[in-house]
């Protein structure tokens, strides 16, 4: 039987990772997306489906030009860096 | 001229004597089964007679005719069964090449179909993982997958196009 305290912190551990990629989607801030071939490529995060295996991205930057709308493999990236925006007040 | 009786017992013996009766018989009394071509000319014939099986049956074929007739069975056979085991041992390397390969040729979804987890976990699995509060990440989820696939709706496509890791 499982532990009601494993289950709480399973809990809040989801939850936790559901709202940042709510919040990410909403505010679609720029990332660097480190592929496992030693590339980065810079985007604007837009989305992420519910088992994190499709990052959807908008303006994308590639050897081939700029890429309005996109859908990277979770399995090709190594990282992703989001650069967050500092708020008022914030340090 | 008168007959003696010397003259009908001459007679006598020419035409209805035992020789003479043989030959009648032999000429016309001969049923046609016992008559074959080769009879007719066995009387005075230089070819070899024909041969017959123990049962009977005229013999066709010579010995040498025979050995020649078996070796291209015997060889026709072992061609059979070589090739039998060719296509054996062909199915057998497709059926492993192909397991090998099923996870390579599974076709891979779309760019803007989301993978949700609801997939692969039931709904008892949920509260297992997480308890009653389930239902909130449940929600939460479909409300990412939603907004993925409002996103990626109109021509999106995957970059890049091969994936780097298969």
């Amino acid at each position: 039987m499982v532990d009601v305290s494993d289950n709480s912190l399973a809990f809040q551990q989801r939850m936790r990772t559901l709202r940042f990629y709510r919040k990410m989607s909403s505010s679609t801030p720029a990332v660097v997306l480190y592929l496992h071939d030693q590339k980065e490529l810079q985007a604007e995060f837009s989305g992420i489906d519910s088992s994190e295996s499709k990052v959807a991205v908008s303006h994308l930057h590639t050897d081939w030009g700029i890429v309005d709308k996109a859908v990277v493999r979770a399995g090709d990236i190594a990282n992703i860096e989001y650069i967050l925006q500092q708020e008022e007040g914030e340090i | 001229m008168s007959l003696t009786e010397e003259d009908l017992r001459k007679f006598h013996d020419e035409h209805f004597g035992n020789v003479a009766i043989q030959c009648w018989e032999n000429a016309f009394l001969q049923s046609p089964a016992d008559l074959d071509v080769s009879s007719t000319y066995n009387k005075n014939s230089k070819l070899p007679s024909i041969e017959r099986y123990p049962d009977g049956t005229i013999r066709t074929l010579t010995d040498e005719q025979i050995s020649y007739f078996r070796e291209s069975e015997v060889r026709e056979l072992k061609w059979k069964r070589e090739k039998e085991q060719f296509m054996q041992e062909k199915e057998k390397a497709t059926k492993a090449f192909e397991q090998t390969s099923v996870a390579a040729s599974v076709p891979e979804s779309e760019p803007h179909v989301p993978m949700p987890l609801q997939q692969s976990l039931s709904l008892d699995s949920y509260q297992t993982l997480y308890g009653y509060s389930c239902h909130d990440i449940l929600e939460l989820e479909q409300i990412l997958d939603n907004s993925f696939q409002k996103f990626t709706a109109v021509a999106t496509k995957y970059w890049p196009p091969i994936p780097i890791r298969s």
